[in-house]
């Protein structure tokens, strides 16, 4: 009889430590405060390379507020799923971060509407685009970011390369760069997200009047497989495929980095925010980026930069009052100001705000920034989900199971699917 | 009457545990996913448009991708219930021996199964592209210069050498457990009607291992179709879409491209499949077992 029972009991307990798991990669860093009318807001975020930053800037709040305690969450993985969950399941919470454009939009019921506030005037307009739905501003911008031509300054230094401001410069640099014996491109092309960014800096960006092109496109009056510049982006393709490495679609973000920094190849396509990869490996290094030249005219060759990830108030948190004096706060103080500078290592988008950092890559940016020779990034402007599955589509290309013509095509079936399925 | 109920009890209490947890994290979720289907949801906001059967249609008449992974996803099954049974039953007879090496052998055949399949998949990941790249270059083999990952032709191998890897120990644990069950007099009786090694597996030795055939089958078919974890880590549904199978399609659909209903559409087509296929293939593999 005893047995039984014990043997119900273990099995009661199978249940019990069945359903203990800890799920995902989770950062919890709060710093108790002193007791009073205490206000828990809840920060999210996905960025891995902000995750003390945050923490810093959190208690640097709490120490300023101490009836306020900030809860910081990073989900590098699966934080949108996160999000969601926590959003539909009603535990809004004060802070979180978005994309921006169409991602920012399909989060659309739970943003606060902040265009009253003060700081909002003081945003530089390359990032203000980012944030704004519907003629109103519905976030704050936490960075702006670059991506084009990553190079190895010290290697061309040594060898007298010079930056290429055309397409044929850019083959012309490549042939030099063979006949040396070192690989011109390491291409990160196993990543479909890489992919879609680089539709983008290759043809998608260097359309002329883009914003206009963007909404015929939506409207379906555009095809990209009628497009100059769309077709032209295969071409750049082409070029990075004959002088790059073999395989190019084993190398994800890892590989491309490894591949950079050792010396191994001399440029690769990638982002300013590769920095932190790169000089782990080599912290000799010296590197900057140029933009990805497409056409014949130096004129036309500009570098796609963005705001990179905006903060937002949740509506329906419960404590939004606190979470927007966070914001604030963060605009305005001295402390967050140093924070955001040095520890987030943010291109500014505040007017009067000076980069600190030490990113080489993120200089080069700025330089662009400054002499006005960018462009828009677009692909967060596409339908959500769109960039990962042109990616996929140049991908087959790549692989040669689609001409360049079929690739475009797809491109089309698959914007007018994303479309469609919006307006269900 | 007491005696009964108390029968009852004892039932439940041994059941309850199992049988509840199975409908709240299983049946409930496959309720939902049923609900959710016939609405066009995004999965964050807070109205949905009921739409009834038309993310069904669009599926069948609206999306090339879908199929080219049912194909994929096929193809892959085919290959792994296949090969991973096959394998396994041989491992298991090689490992049945009386061989000093027997034990041994058998914690190692088992003990990628311990392995977590993503943990796997990121490891196997590294192997593929920067081990063997190095070995290749200092070995100059051809074999390990294919660059499995790279391309869409063998990225699906490449999946299915992870898989493998990972479940032969399991099923093998299975049909040692299945072989050990067969009485040793039927051997002795053939040996004196004069059989030979090959007649006796044939005739005596796979009949009467049939319930476990069945068994490790219905596994294998069923963790094919549901190829998640490995797919995930190793290839991400890449090159293009060569290796994506149906729930990584599921998935993307349903939480990258904010189309929570229309991937539920999916995941019901999924959950109707696995079942179909699986309960045929009981129903034949129970018919042939054997019972001496």
């Amino acid at each position: 009889m005893k047995k039984r029972w014990l043997a119900a009991a273990l099995a009661l307990s199978m249940v019990f430590a069945g359903g203990c798991g800890s799920s995902g990669k989770e950062d919890e860093g709060s710093a108790k405060s002193d007791s009073g009318d205490q206000v828990t807001i809840t920060y999210m975020q996905w960025q891995q390379e902000f995750s003390t930053a945050a923490i810093k800037l959190a208690d640097a709040y709490m120490e300023e507020h101490p009836n306020v305690k900030v809860e910081v969450i990073t989900n590098s993985d699966g934080y949108s799923e996160n999000l969601k969950a926590a959003l539909v399941a009603g535990n809004v919470p004060e802070i979180f971060v978005t994309e921006g454009y169409e991602n920012m939009k399909s989060y659309e019921e739970y943003l606060t509407d902040l265009s009253e506030e003060e700081w909002t005037g003081n945003i530089k307009d390359a990032a203000l685009q980012c944030v704004t739905l519907d003629g109103n501003i519905m976030g704050m911008p936490i960075t702006m970011a670059g991506e084009g031509i990553i190079y190895n300054k010290k290697m061309f230094k040594e060898h007298g390369w010079e930056v290429p401001q055309t397409i044929t410069e850019l083959e012309e640099l490549c042939k030099k760069i063979e006949a040396e014996g070192i690989t011109p491109f390491n291409n990160q092309f196993a990543d479909d997200w890489l992919l879609g960014q680089f539709m983008s800096g290759s043809g998608y960006a260097y359309i002329p009047d883009n914003a206009e092109y963007t909404k015929e496109l939506y409207a379906g009056n555009e095809k990209l497989s009628e497009n100059e510049q769309m077709k032209n982006s295969f071409k750049v393709l082409d070029l990075m495929l004959k002088y790059g490495q073999d395989d190019c679609m084993s190398y994800g973000w890892n590989e491309t980095c490894t591949a950079f920094a050792t010396g191994e190849a001399a440029m690769a396509f990638e982002g300013d925010w590769v920095w932190d990869t790169v000089y782990a490996i080599d912290p000799e290094i010296e590197c900057g980026m140029f933009a990805l030249p497409a056409t014949e005219n130096a004129e036309d060759t500009k570098m796609i930069v963005d705001a990179n990830g905006c903060f937002h108030i949740g509506k329906g948190s419960a404590h939004p009052e606190a979470g927007l004096d966070y914001l604030n706060w963060i605009a305005t103080s001295e402390t967050a100001k140093q924070i955001m500078l040095e520890d987030y290592k943010v291109i500014p988008v505040f007017e009067g705000w000076e980069y600190q950092a030490d990113n080489q890559l993120a200089v080069s940016t700025i330089e662009y920034l400054d002499a006005g020779k960018t462009f828009m990034w677009s692909w967060p402007q596409w339908p959500v989900g769109y960039q990962y599955s042109a990616g996929k589509t140049y991908q087959n290309y790549i692989d040669g199971s689609m001409s360049s013509d079929e690739a475009l095509q797809e491109l089309d079936d698959t914007w007018t699917k994303l479309v469609n399925a919006k307006e269900e | 009457m007491r005696k009964r109920a108390k029968k009852g009890l004892e039932f439940w209490m041994f059941v309850a545990p199992v049988l509840i947890p199975f409908l709240i994290f299983y049946f409930l979720p496959i309720c939902m996913g049923l609900y959710y289907s016939l609405f066009d949801w995004n999965g964050i906001s807070k109205g949905m448009n009921f739409i009834g059967l038309k993310n069904y249609i669009e599926l069948f008449t609206n999306d090339k991708n879908y199929f080219e992974s049912l194909a994929f996803t096929f193809k892959f099954a085919l290959f792994n219930v296949v090969l991973t049974n096959v394998l396994a039953i041989l491992m298991a007879l090689w490992v049945n021996g009386k061989l000093k090496t027997s034990k041994f052998t058998r914690t190692c055949f088992f003990m990628p199964n311990i392995v977590c399949a993503i943990v796997a998949g990121f490891l196997w990941r590294f192997i593929f592209n920067q081990i063997s790249d190095t070995l290749y270059k200092s070995t100059g083999l051809d074999f390990l210069g294919i660059k499995w990952l790279g391309s869409t032709d063998t990225a699906w191998v490449a999946i299915l050498i992870v898989v493998l890897w990972q479940s032969i120990g399991y099923n093998m644990i299975i049909y040692l457990a299945g072989l050990n069950m067969i009485d040793k007099t039927f051997y002795e009786s053939a040996a004196i009607d004069g059989a030979g090694k090959i007649t006796k597996f044939f005739k005596i030795t796979l009949p009467l291992m049939m319930p476990s055939i069945t068994i490790c089958l219905f596994n294998v078919t069923a963790q094919s179709f549901r190829l998640f974890d490995v797919n995930v880590s190793l290839t991400k549904g890449g090159p293009g879409r060569s290796t994506m199978g149906l729930a990584i399609d599921i998935y993307n659909e349903a939480f990258k491209q904010n189309r929570l209903g229309y991937g539920s559409a999916k995941a019901v087509i999924l959950l109707i499949i696995v079942m179909t296929i699986t309960m045929l293939q009981t129903n034949y593999t129970r018919k042939r077992e054997v019972e001496m």
